[in-house]
């Protein structure tokens, strides 16, 4: 009851604010009612909502519709006498006359979708034969009871036959309609489909084209009848057909436009097909067409003639709703009740004699054509309802008939307004009649159907049992039952050797899996068990468990590709079976006789003449021979071997190609279940994984870890018991079906034989030659299945391979990067927390002493002596281990490391593995089909990947951690600052003869302390946090490339992984020409500009600023400012990578991997080592300036020539100038007491037996220009020259110490061979620069010099990979050319011509060579200690001052001068102390100006 | 009718190419579209034909009458309506309460200031060379309609900037928040201008500008409360379309008819739904691939009804109007960020990203035009257009650069 109450509110509220607004406004005067707008939203919700209460009566909801078009419309005073109710005016609804003519596009578009060929074919009788008998008796009794009713029609009272008949004529036409639109809406509320309906609908449709051929027949008879001096004119029929002719064909041609919207778009279907419907209906309005012809063609066309039909459906349900609201509220408003109250009750009597009429002719056609019994019941009331459509047939005749037209009009309309509302409450009642009983019939072909469907549910459709021959003839039956024991023999054979072993196989593997997780969980278990349950221990199990798995999966990948070629032991088996049935069937009688049975020999009714008369014939030919042989039977030769072979050869080899695809399946589906355990298990793990990082440290957490263990494992197991339980079933499955294959032919050929004496049995049916060639393609397509299902083995352990090796892969990364990365992390941030605990705990023990001295005195002591107890010596060892690390090879040559490792690690992936794609495993019918084996090129792709991308980010992680140490060192340095200033302030405080000493210094003490407290806790975060972040990162960067690395792979394709590399998409190509040609449009703007400036400069400036100077209008300079830089492109370097500017930022590289190989070092090296061994004098001194790459040449030689000898290797970082000290060094790293003699020293030495190779680095570092300065280098000399044939020397020593000492001491006496290493890389420094940056995996794009760049705009040129070689030759030429050798230098030239990166690629401008004209402005202090540091590669602040004879302070001034010019660099190997080395990038430019200069 | 025919063709054709082409490079690369359909909707009005002939001697066919116009017209406005309704079914109260007080300042500052600035200069200007005693109401309804649009700003625009470039800073948000306010603000206030100025009461009933406001308000909600009631909680879709047509074509014919706002009355009503209905988000649903269409619609309409004034007038008034919105604009993101206490939030230059204008702007003019058809109507209709077409165009890019300048487009989403 609400919601109707809630409804009419709803109507109640819209009509009064109708009201309202019509109350306050006045309606303006426009082309078009300013109210209709209103008026549409109006009818829309009003009607809608009427339409609901109606349906909760189960009336159609149309009526609603008519009902409040009709209450609301122009017509309602008539009947309610409201004028208020008047909401439609006659204006509102001319206005809304679009929407008749869409909404008749609409219905008929629909219909036409609704027609389906062949249910049209089906009901194509029904629909003629309900046509033929509706027009015939329509035309009978609608006229006749116009005849009698002519008394009650006023304009027929006293008119004669002729206008009686022919109104007659023309309400009968009317009388025929069906209105498709009611009948639609109507089914469509009631959701009604199936024949009922089908056939209302499609006679509905054929009887428009009827009615319109009738109404042109019909208003000619009336126009003669009325007008009998008028002429028949018969062209209007041939205008009639070509109308509809062409109606029929533009419909044709807008479904096929709707066919290629949909095929080629088919996108926002519901817009387009508002926006067609209305195009096209007004194009049919313009063309003079049958618009309802045309869209019920256009809707035909696209159901019948494209798969799209359906797609319609939706959209169309959707804007039907809304127009045919529109359209029948409008209709029902339309109703002229003024001019039908008079004729209504004639009406009433028309359309009861048109419902006899309906009912009779479809009853009796239902009747004849054999109907349903729904249709002949109730078919009729679906007939009855006229739509707007005969109202426009109304106004047809009016125009055709003027006069007697517009009389005949309201009789029409009464009988259009009586069915309008009629048609509809049938239609309905008869489509819920016929959907009971539909659902009475249904219901118990429902139960019989489900009980179909049970007892085949049960029944398997390929078991079969071989039938026991018992036929007549017993030799036959003997033949039969051999036949039947060679097939059970065949059988157990291949189930024996085949199948079984293959099922054995196949739960062995399922077996093995599941043991290794019953291995692993004993393993978990056992931690579990341990007394302490640590969840980072945990993990750590679970982490090497997969990795174990991983491998574990590997092996059986590997054990599997061999183990799946078994199925090829199928194929002989197979052979064989065929063979064996092949050579049964050959043994058989060729032909057998078999006695004809009665109905060979008597004629049945049944038969067909030419039977009787064969018949008739053996009758004959039996009583003939029976005279002669009262035993005779008339028999028939049955070809047996024949017709075996047709069953057991022909029929069977499909069977058992059946079979052999089935046994193929059965292991994919296998291998596709250890799969499916392999990634479950993994993301166990996982889950297990992610439970105990949630949970660390929470004491609850080994309970529930192992309530969440027991409850996974349980699943696991349950998974693998249902996996074996399936491959037992599919194995029972094989079985039958191999049975099934042989058995039914057996028993195929038996049912023959027992008819063969029949008539029935016909011989040449089945004759073998019928079926060979088809059983000759079975058997080969047996073959190929056998080597297809290898194939797809193969291609399937290749899937399971590539995950193996993620998953381990993975494993490895986080191991790589946990040992290195992470452990550097873990040592720097250990030695921090150290450092603060240490120094907290110093904290509250100096506050303590602070707290219990009192006095002056006590204070005075403590803080003297405190001094180097507290803080100080902490902060001092820890600074200094952070220092150590920082210079550690392991931070350093961490990238390198990495580099290393990710080569191993892609090293030890296969270079390729075969897989297939999952959508190549959907075949049809378990047949498969051959498909190539696709090549995942893995190790390219990882080491693409590894090596470029990942590499990349670790770099991005070093640089982070690089970051922090610095950080952090200088925070330790701040914290040492802070102590001893605060420590010096209490000194002078206690010192001072201020009274108040004490207590100042005592505050002094407590700030230091509050500040240190401080400072620390901000490093106790700064350390959490670091570890967290760089943690975190280092997972999720593994985590990133794991992932990418699957999708490339995935992918198949090494391309796309190069892509990654080059980023080049056809976009990304264009632009980058583009931008290639914009730059060289600037550049060459640039050029102009720049020689106009400096032409400028060069000729006109100085004058003009002389002139300018003159009439003063500018001040002339006084001095030169000195701004230069040694690093001109500093921002430019900057910029560049850390990978990038890590790897040529000049550190010794500790593998040989960018060393390039010379013939002559080789040489000089294996002579050493020769003589060496043969105890002659070997002693070997590499000599190169910094830069030239000596300790990586060292490295080279350790790795490449001396692995298998006894190594001793120190490097001088410091100077040792005194013979004690070297002593002691060399006593050290051999492993002697430090006390030794010389003597002692050489003797023990030479020991033969314990003969070493010593490598000492930089050895210039052993002398110290000043008296006594040179001792240890004696005793270096004197050493090496008694051990030289015991001992292999290796020295390295630089360019300038080397000449300096020889020169003084003659060191070449001592050395068997001298290398000079700039000479080995002067022509190598390409090849170096280029093999390190070939890691970094960017491209390079050589600029061209102007010269030709302004060349090839004249001359077209090469190609760009030319020109790029071109360029690159130059480059390096002219790199090598400054270079000089050194590598160093090389480098430093190479990162100042890179441009700038773009994407992937460096732009690498021309090398131009450097001047370096900073030293003109250096006064010779500056140059002469340059020129000392060339000699003594190094030295701190206190060797110059002592060198030079300089105060310290000076010493400090004039080196750090140098480095704030970054000419030297300052390191502190010892604390707090600077040593200055020369910035080895701008070495060679340096050494050339001194040279130039005459000072070295 | 073959102009009917005409116009679905054009706009078939339309929606086809925006669907396939400018849909894909604005996503990629912002172009805005919808301005090629102004232009469209200039080229096949009948008042462009006649300006074409008279200033170039040259005429072509005149594809659509005036007659057709004007049966247009309740179409458009049912257009309109729908546009209201979409955008009053975003006003969520409970989003724009996120709002922090500066994105309500700089939004008021915008609207305070164009009226000061836009509404005074033109009413002033006006009244000083057409004002008599009898067009008093039309000066003011065409100084009001140029303050409404001049403070009007795009959020459709600024939240797809934001989106292609994945801008989560301070600013954007300022950009986006206060547009959001600055739209619905703005068309609440221009849907008074139609309650203040009222065009056609019935002269026997006396309704003051305040009572005509309470109408259409009461009207609105008083619709919003009937839809309520009608869908309940009504799920079936095609069932959910008829109401939602059904209630949008009823409001705005009755805004049509009662000479008021379709986009004003619309948005009220789609506000109240928004705000208390269980499935205002299926009712969007259902609405959202009208959107699109009904903006072309609207937006070649909007170009076909311009009337042009004389040519010196045209220059005059569009730059006047351009300029006056430039400053105004940049005043009141000036004084915003001054006067504001979280200072982050704004910039001081913020007015430059709030320049845009889209299809709101152009479903104003149309109902402008449909109401007020007087000796003004050229003048607001030429100002109001050419500013649409440049601040579509620059107002994207101006928005873009101030994020660039303050630093949350860097360009690394790209």
């Amino acid at each position: 009851m609400i919601p109707v109450v809630r409804r009419f509110l709803i109507i109640s509220i819209l009509f009064g604010i109708i009201l309202f607004i019509q109350s306050i406004q006045v309606e303006s005067i426009s082309a078009f009612n300013p109210k209709t707008l209103a008026v549409l939203g109006f009818l829309i919700l009003a009607s809608f909502t009427t339409g609901e209460i109606l349906s909760y009566i189960k009336l159609p909801r149309v009526i609603g519709y008519l009902l409040i078009g009709l209450v609301f419309g122009p017509y309602s005073t008539e009947i309610l006498h409201l004028p208020l109710l008047k909401v439609f005016s006659l204006d509102v609804i001319k206005d809304l006359s679009l929407i008749n003519t869409v909404t008749l596009s609409v219905i008929a578009l629909t219909a036409g979708l609704e027609l389906k060929l062949d249910q049209i074919k089906k009901s194509l009788k029904s629909i003629f034969l309900i046509l033929g008998f509706k027009t015939l008796l329509m035309f009978i009794l609608v006229p006749l009871s116009i005849f009698a009713l002519s008394s009650f029609i006023p304009f027929l009272a006293d008119a004669g036959w002729k206008p009686v008949l022919a109104a007659g004529l023309l309400i009968s036409v009317i009388a025929m309609g069906t209105s498709i639109e009611l009948t639609l809406v109507v089914a469509d509320e009631a959701k009604a489909k199936g024949k009922f309906i089908d056939l209302i609908l499609s006679t509905a449709i054929v009887k428009d084209v009827i009615v319109i051929l009738l109404l042109a027949l019909s208003l000619t008879i009336s126009i003669l009848l009325l007008n009998p001096s008028s002429k028949i004119e018969l062209g209007i029929f041939t205008a009639l057909g070509f109308e509809l002719l062409l109606s029929v064909i533009m419909g044709g041609i807008f479904g096929a436009l709707l066919i290629v919207y949909l095929k080629y778009i088919g996108n926002e279907i519901f817009l387009f097909l508002l926006a067609f419907i209305v195009l096209a209906s007004q194009l049919s309005i313009i063309m003079h067409l049958e618009t309802l012809i045309v869209f019920v063609a256009a809707g035909f066309v696209v159901q019948n003639y494209s798969k799209f039909g359906e797609k319609f459906h939706h959209p169309l349900q959707k804007l039907s709703l809304p127009i045919f609201i529109t359209f029948f509220t409008v209709a029902g408003a339309a109703i002229d009740i003024t001019s039908l109250k008079s004729l209504i009750l004639v009406g009433l009597v028309i359309v009861l004699v048109r419902s006899i009429a309906l009912y009779f002719s479809v009853r009796t056609a239902a009747q004849i054509a054999k109907e349903d019994i729904n249709i002949k019941d109730y078919g009729w009331m679906g007939f009855l309802s006229i739509g707007g459509l005969m109202l426009g047939i109304a106004i047809i005749i009016e125009q055709k008939l003027p006069g007697f037209g517009t009389q005949l009009k309201p009789l029409i309309t009464s009988i259009v307004a009586i069915n309008i509302f009629l048609g509809p409450i049938l239609l309905k009642f008869a489509l819920s009649k016929v959907a009971q009983k539909m659902d009475k019939e249904i219901e118990p072909i429902k139960a019989d159907l489900s009980k179909t469907v049970s007892v085949t549910k049960e029944e398997n459709p390929y078991s079969a049992k071989f039938k026991k021959p018992a036929l007549s003839d017993n030799d036959l039956n003997k033949s039969l039952f051999l036949i039947l024991i060679k097939l059970n023999d065949i059988l157990k054979i291949f189930n024996n050797k085949f199948i079984y072993s293959r099922t054995e196989e196949s739960i062995e593997l399922v077996l093995t899996v599941s043991e290794k997780y019953t291995d692993n969980l004993i393993v978990m278990n056992n931690a579990l068990n341990e007394e302490t349950f640590d969840s980072k221990k945990m993990i750590e199990i679970i982490t090497r468990l997969k990795s174990e798995l991983s491998e574990y999966y590997l092996i059986i990948c590997a054990e599997r590709k061999t183990n799946e070629d078994n199925i090829l032991k199928l194929d002989p088996l197979i052979k064989n079976l065929f063979n064996s049935l092949v050579d049964l069937t050959d043994g058989l009688t060729r032909v057998i006789s078999v006695d004809l049975e009665d109905c060979f020999i008597y004629s049945s009714k049944t038969d067909k003449i030419i039977d009787k008369l064969n018949k008739s014939i053996s009758r004959i030919q039996l009583f003939v021979r029976k005279v002669f042989n009262k035993k005779f039977k008339l028999v028939r030769k049955v070809e047996y071997r024949n017709l075996a072979k047709y069953f057991l050869v022909g029929k069977s080899s499909s069977e058992i190609l059946e079979t052999v695809n089935l046994v193929g399946n059965e292991r994919l589906t296998t291998l596709k279940k250890i799969h499916t355990l392999f990634t479950n298990y993994f993301e166990y793990l996982d889950v297990l994984i992610e439970f105990l990082s949630e949970n660390e440290g929470k004491a609850d957490a080994k309970a529930i870890f192992s309530g969440k263990l027991n409850e996974l494992h349980s699943i696991f197991i349950s998974e693998i018991n249902i996996y074996r339980t399936e491959i037992h079933n599919t194995t029972n499955e094989i079985s039958s079906r191999l049975t099934y294959a042989l058995a039914t032919p057996f028993n195929n050929l038996l049912e023959i034989l027992e008819i063969a004496g029949t008539y029935k049995f016909n011989q040449n049916k089945y004759k073998y030659s019928n079926l060979f060639k088809e059983s000759e393609t079975q058997k080969d397509l047996t073959s190929d299945a056998i080597r297809h299902w290898v194939n797809f083995y193969h291609g399937y352990i290749g899937i399971i391979e590539k995950e193996s090796y993620l998953y381990k892969l993975k494993f490895d990364l986080t191991k790589i990067v946990n040992a290195s990365l992470i452990n550097i992390s873990k040592e720097i941030n250990g030695n921090l927390r150290n450092v603060c605990s240490e120094l907290n705990v110093e904290i509250a023990e100096f506050k303590m002493l602070l707290n219990s001295k009192n006095s002056n005195e006590n204070l005075h002591e403590l803080i003297f002596k405190s001094k180097n107890i507290f803080f100080i010596s902490t902060i001092k060892s820890y600074t200094q281990q952070l220092e150590n690390i920082k210079r550690s090879k392991k931070l350093n040559l961490l990238l390198e490391k990495l580099m290393s490792d990710f080569s191993d690690v892609s090293a030890h992936i296969p270079e390729e593995i075969l897989l297939l794609e999952d959508s190549d495993f959907e075949f049809v019918d378990r047949t498969p089909k051959f498909v190539k084996l696709k090549s995942v090129q893995l190790r390219k792709i990882t080491k693409v990947i590894l090596e470029q991308k990942f590499l990349r980010e670790m770099g991005e992680v070093n640089e982070l951690l690089l970051n922090h140490l610095n950080l952090t060192i200088i925070e330790l340095k701040n914290l040492y600052s802070i102590v001893t200033y605060h420590f010096k302030s209490a000194e002078n405080e206690i010192n001072s003869p201020n009274t108040n000493n004490s207590h100042l210094a005592m505050e002094l003490h407590l700030s230091l302390n509050s500040k240190l407290e401080f400072r620390i806790m901000q490093l106790s975060n700064q350390i959490d946090q670091l570890e967290k972040n760089i943690n975190t990162k280092i997972l999720e960067k593994v985590e990133l490339t794991i992932n990418e690395l699957s999708k490339y792979i995935s992918e198949n394709s090494l391309l796309r992984a190069n892509i990654y590399v080059t980023k080049e998409s056809h976009k990304k190509e264009f632009l980058s020409i583009f931008e290639i040609k914009l730059h060289q449009v600037n550049q060459f703007i640039r050029k102009y500009s720049l020689i106009t400036k400096r032409n400028y400069k060069k000729y006109f400036y100085p004058t003009i600023n002389r002139l300018m100077i003159h009439l003063k209008f500018l001040k002339p300079i006084s001095s030169a400012l000195m701004s230069e830089t040694i690093f001109l492109n500093e921002d430019r370097i900057k910029k560049l990578p850390f990978l990038y500017r890590k790897l040529f930022d000049g550190t010794t590289i500790e593998s040989d991997d960018f060393f390039v190989q010379s013939n002559q070092l080789e040489k000089k090296i294996s002579t050493s080592i020769n003589n060496f061994s043969e105890g002659k004098f070997s002693s070997t001194i590499l000599i190169g300036e910094p830069g030239s790459g000596k300790n990586t040449l060292i490295n080279s030689v350790i790795n490449k020539y001396l692995i298998n000898h006894t190594l001793v290797r120190y490097e001088f970082k410091k100077t040792c100038s005194s013979s004690a000290e070297f002593v002691i060094i060399l006593a050290e790293i051999l492993g002697y007491r430090n006390n030794l003699k010389i003597e002692e020293l050489i003797l023990s030495m030479n020991d033969r037996n314990n003969k070493k190779v010593i490598i000492l680095e930089n050895i210039g570092r052993l002398f110290f220009k000043k008296i006594s300065g040179f001792e240890a280098l004696k005793t270096f000399s004197y050493i090496v020259s008694s051990t030289s044939k015991n001992i292999l020397w290796i020295c390295s020593i630089g360019k300038h110490p080397w000449t300096f000492v020889n020169n003084s001491f003659e060191l070449d006496r001592i050395f068997f061979s001298k290398i000079d290493i700039s000479e080995l890389h002067r022509n190598d420094i390409r090849n170096i620069i280029l093999n390190r940056h070939s890691v970094t995996g960017y491209h390079l794009f050589f600029k061209t010099d102007e010269i030709s760049q302004l060349k090839n705009k004249f001359i077209k040129g090469a190609t760009v990979e030319e020109e790029q070689k071109k360029a690159s030759n130059q480059f390096f030429g002219k790199l090598e050319e400054f270079s000089e050798g050194n590598i160093i230098s090389g480098m430093y030239y190479w990162l100042q011509s890179i441009k700038e990166v773009k994407d992937n690629t460096l732009i690498i401008e021309p090398t131009r060579k450097i001047q370096f004209a900073l030293l003109d402005k250096l006064e010779d202090i500056y140059l002469l200690t340059l020129s000392e540091i060339l000699v003594h590669e190094t030295f701190t602040d206190i060797e110059h001052s002592l060198l030079f004879d300089l105060n310290v302070e000076v010493s400090r001034e004039i080196l750090g001068y140098l480095a704030a010019l970054n000419i030297l660099y300052i390191d502190q190997i010892e604390f707090m102390s600077n040593r200055y080395f020369l910035n080895k990038s701008i070495y060679k430019l340096i050494e050339k100006e001194l040279i130039k200069r005459n000072m070295i | 009718m073959e102009s009917l025919i005409v116009l679905i063709v054009v706009l078939i054709l339309g929606y086809i190419s925006t669907h396939f082409i400018f849909n894909k490079i604005q996503s990629r690369y912002y172009v805005p579209s919808g301005i090629e359909y102004i232009f469209l909707g200039i080229i096949i009005s009948p008042a462009f034909s006649l300006w074409f002939k008279d200033f170039l001697g040259y005429s072509y066919p005149n594809l659509i009458s005036n007659e057709m116009i004007s049966q247009l017209v309740p179409g458009i406005a049912a257009a309109i309506g729908f546009i209201g309704f979409f955008y009053g079914l975003n006003f969520n109260f409970k989003n724009i309460s996120s709002s922090e007080p500066e994105h309500w300042r700089l939004a008021l500052f915008e609207i305070f200031f164009s009226f000061l600035i836009i509404g005074g200069i033109s009413f002033f200007s006006l009244n000083y060379f057409w004002g008599n005693e009898s067009n008093q109401n039309d000066i003011i309804a065409a100084s009001f309609a140029l303050s409404v649009i001049g403070a009007l700003s795009s959020n459709f625009i600024i939240t797809s900037l934001i989106k292609t470039n994945n801008v989560s800073g301070n600013i954007g948000i300022s950009l986006n928040k206060s547009s959001l306010i600055n739209s619905n603000l703005n068309i609440f206030l221009y849907g008074l201008l139609f309650s203040i100025i009222h065009i056609g009461a019935n002269s026997s009933i006396a309704i003051s500008a305040i009572e005509w406001i309470v109408i259409s308000i009461a009207l609105a909600f008083l619709i919003g409360f009937l839809f309520f009631i009608f869908i309940g909680r009504e799920t079936d879709e095609n069932k959910l379309f008829v109401a939602v047509l059904g209630i949008v074509i009823f409001t705005s014919g009755i805004a049509y008819f009662l000479n008021f706002s379709p986009l004003y009355m619309n948005f009220i009503l789609g506000m109240m739904l928004s705000n208390i209905s269980k499935i205002a988000t299926k009712i969007k649903e259902s609405l959202e691939k009208l959107f699109q269409p009904m903006s072309i619609l609207i937006v070649v309409m909007a170009g076909f009804i311009w009337v042009p004034p004389s040519l010196t007038i045209f220059i005059l008034v569009v730059l006047i109007f351009i300029l006056l919105r430039f400053i105004t604009k940049s005043t009141a993101g000036a004084v915003a960020f001054h006067s504001a206490y979280s200072k982050d939030k704004l910039s001081p230059n913020i007015g430059k990203g709030l320049m845009s204008l889209d299809i709101v702007a152009c479903a104003m003019i149309i109902d402008y035009v449909n109401v007020y058809k007087n000796e003004f109507t050229p003048m607001v209709v030429s100002a109001a257009l050419a500013s649409i077409i440049l601040f579509n165009i620059a107002g994207y890019s101006m928005a873009k650069n101030l994020l660039v300048d303050v630093g949350e487009i860097t360009g690394e989403s790209k």
